[in-house]
């Protein structure tokens, strides 16, 4: 017979060091209740939600009472209210007296830590609280580490520390800076020309379950355009653009591209006009050389030898991976794994891309070649479609958004109508970028720190940064 | 296909202790193995699917129809063809060998559904548990039931790669054996690759949670064996009694006369049912 708590994985750990049967459940319980966890006892790991999961893994690790608890880069993929919850249950753990390590290369989740030390080339090169830290904007920068963006918006203000978001209207009004209003943000145009990407009531059932993980989408998507896929772990993002390139038939509704029928087509005929570059570069990468690597997609599609050569000389030029043409693809960095995944797939020529998380894992510098690269693609008429958690690459770089949550479109419109719906928002478990929460307190619609800091200076304020 | 086929649910077959259910499962084997004919084993079908409705796992057996339909029918049809004794091909047309042929498809699929309905109504944890207590050491139940764990891990990373690869227009479909064969290299390749990366991951994650830490471990799972168990065997050594002396016992005469009368007695219900406007 069994007992009435009966949880998964999360035991392993300290049924290994021999606790007593009735402390273990104890612990579990407790330590499921610390990661907001409570009542998830009997779920298969598998059926968690990312968040969900990087939560249990803390949990399990909490169960063997350690007195220290190390996380490497334990947010990265999360979506951007997920990332919030993990970092607010390790505040709490580290106010209950746990020793917290967070390794991040994210930094603006990290401004309420007690203390940051900052490696650079193996070596501590500066050690300090957060606040005061992160206010070395040029040094961060220039070693290849993003600052907060509200480090800088301090920096304008010239405050000796970061400002705690909520401080930041009345900090600005104190400091008597005037603040520039820019008239309202044009609103997005809808463009004239025929789509190239229309989804029509598409509902997708994966067997054996009873939600539809994409249930009733209808969009149509533009020539030229950039458009940001948005949206929770587990919303169904990635199984609605897996139908732009045929991988995955409708369950009902239809969807075509590039005038094509995507279930009739078929995925290797809709590989000319769709480029689709998956999360992980390793689930693709297979041959001994970046050359060889590249020359795959365009020999499937019938590419002769003649034109490949300068297809793909194009493709790694605009990725900036000419002088790794002929390495082994094994030993490049993650970044350059990423770009040559995008680069393998621009050696097809297609019109549409879509591109499945591409900056996850990234660090900051990759991260930007990745986002100007897009910026660039996009500029030569390719249309783009991003699926990401990166709220400021959307900022940044996109024209629209397409929001989802739990299997429904639940937004279609332009970035600053997204971030001034508080109820969208919620809903989709996504949050506005630092420069647009800060330029609302100011009555500012900012998308990018560029824009808030053009505001502030541009009243006479701020000394630059 | 669904990642896991356990379903939490309530059932007298999800209470049943796991010992039981680890002894069932090769007893009902071997009873698939040793009936022969199509009827015996269409009824042991029948015992199959009761045991998969009380478990609540009938969904289950459905969601893999298609795994059993094709099971079924290409051994059947692989043995109609090709049996030594009253194959097609050798010995032409004969009913009672497609009858022999269908019974071994069906016990093929009847005993891939019993271990559909053992997985869908028993945790990992449990199985492993039940493995320990039949005496198996810790880290051979555990590396067991991690292989479990792992399948669906595998197949998802697999059918990741497949896409990646389909998504820049290899096409698995058409072209000659050797030339397909090539065409497998893009998707052997990272998913070897990316498997060595996560075994390594995980020898990590298991040792830093204290996996062979030298303690003597404590065991969540406990399981006690109950009334429901001692009915299972019941059960149990019954259907292998009626396999092995069943087939004796239909051919007495006393039986043979209650089977008829039997037969008769429903031949006259079905008459006036019939008969009736
Ligand atoms: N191969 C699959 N089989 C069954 N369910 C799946 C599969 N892939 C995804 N799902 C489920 O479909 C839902 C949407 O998943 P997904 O499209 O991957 O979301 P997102 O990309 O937004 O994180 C989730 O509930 C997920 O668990
Ligand atoms: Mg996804």
């Amino acid at each position: 017979m069994r007992q009435r708590t009966r949880p998964g994985v999360l035991p392993g750990s300290a049924e290994s060091l021999g606790v007593p049967r009735a402390e273990i459940a104890r612990r579990v319980a407790e330590c499921l209740g610390l990661v907001g966890l409570a009542g998830f006892e009997r779920r298969e790991p598998a059926t968690l939600s990312g968040g969900e999961k990087q939560r249990l893994a803390i949990a399990s690790v909490l169960a063997m009472r350690p007195s220290l608890i190390l996380l490497d880069e334990p947010t990265t993929d999360l979506d951007p209210v997920g990332k919030g919850e993990v970092h607010a249950i390790l505040r709490r753990l580290a106010a209950d007296g746990l020793a917290v390590a967070v390794i991040e290369h994210e930094t603006e989740e990290l401004l309420d830590l007690d203390r940051i030390l900052h490696l650079d080339a193996g070596a501590v090169r500066r050690d300090g609280p957060p606040r005061r830290l992160l206010l070395e904007v040029a040094e961060l920068a220039a070693a290849g580490v993003e600052p907060p963006v509200a480090a800088r918006a301090s920096r304008w203000l010239g405050l000796a520390e970061v400002v705690r978001e909520e401080r930041f209207a009345d900090e600005v009004a104190a400091r008597g800076v005037q603040v520039e209003r820019t008239g309202v943000r044009p609103r997005l145009a809808t463009r004239g020309e025929a789509p190239v990407i229309e989804v029509d009531h598409l509902v997708h059932r994966y067997p054996l379950r009873d939600q539809p993980a994409v249930d009733d989408v209808s969009l149509a998507i533009r020539p030229g355009e950039f458009v940001a896929l948005l949206g929770a772990n587990g919303s169904g993002k990635t199984t609605l653009a897996k139908h732009l390139n045929g991988l995955l038939p409708p369950t009902s509704g239809a969807v075509r591209v590039a005038g094509h029928d995507a279930k009739k087509a078929g995925t290797a005929q809709l590989a000319r006009h769709v480029g689709y570059v998956f999360q992980d570069p390793d689930h693709q990468i297979f041959s001994a050389t970046v050359w060889e690597e590249m020359a795959f997609g365009p020999r499937n599609l019938g590419v002769g030898e003649d034109q490949l050569e300068s297809r793909i000389l194009a493709a790694l030029e605009v990725v900036g991976l000419t002088e790794e043409r002929d390495r082994d693809p094994f030993v490049l960095t993650k970044g350059q794994r990423q770009r040559l995944a995008v680069a393998s797939v621009l050696a097809t020529a297609p019109e549409i891309l879509v591109l499945d998380e591409p900056t996850t894992g990234l660090d900051y510098n990759d991260r930007e070649r990745m986002l100007a690269l897009l910026a660039d693609l996009h500029r030569r008429g390719h249309t783009v479609l991003v699926i990401t958690h990166a709220m400021e690459v959307v900022a940044s770089h996109c024209e629209r958004a397409l929001v989802m949550a739990g299997g429904k479109l639940v937004f279609d419109g332009g970035i600053p109508e997204l971030f001034a719906n508080d109820e969208v928002l919620a809903r989709a478990r996504l949050r506005a970028p630092t420069a647009w929460r800060l330029g609302r307190m100011l009555g500012l619609e900012t998308l990018t720190p560029e824009e808030l800091g053009a505001a502030l200076r541009g009243g006479g304020g701020g000394n630059g940064a | 296909m669904k990642l896991f086929l356990y379903l939490d649910r309530e059932s007298v077959v999800h209470r049943l202790h796991p010992v039981t259910k680890l002894v069932a499962l090769p007893v009902l084997f071997g009873v698939a193995m040793r009936l022969e004919r199509l009827e015996t084993l269409a009824l042991l079908a029948l015992v199959v699917v009761v045991v998969a409705a009380l478990g609540r796992a009938l969904d289950a057996v459905a969601g893999m129809a298609s795994l059993l339909l094709t099971l079924l029918i290409a051994t059947t049809l692989m043995w109609w063809l090709f049996a030594p004794q009253g194959g097609l091909l050798r010995d032409g047309f004969q009913p009672a060998a497609l009858a022999r042929s269908a019974g071994l498809g069906l016990r093929l699929a009847l005993m891939v559904a019993s271990g559909i309905v053992f997985l869908a109504t028993t945790r990992v944890e449990d199985f492993a548990h039940g493995l320990r207590t039949l005496g198996l050491p810790y880290r051979v139940a555990f590396a067991l039931t991690l292989a479990f764990r792992l399948v669906p891990t595998f197949v998802a990373s697999g059918r990741a790669v497949a896409e990646a690869q389909r998504a820049r227009g290899l096409d698995l479909d058409h072209g000659g054996l050797v030339t397909r064969m090539r065409r497998y290299t893009p998707l052997v390749v990272p998913m070897f690759l990316t498997s060595i990366r996560r075994a390594d991951r995980l020898a990590a994650a298991l040792e830093t949670r204290g996996f062979g830490s030298g303690e003597k471990r404590t065991d969540l799972v406990e399981h006690r064996f109950g009334g429901r168990d001692a009915l299972a065997a019941v059960l149990l050594v019954g259907l292998v009694a009626a396999s092995l002396w069943g087939g004796e016992l239909a051919s007495q005469p006393a039986v043979q006369a209650a089977l008829g009368s039997a037969r008769a007695w429903l031949e006259a219900l079905y008459a006036k049912a019939a008969s009736r406007p």
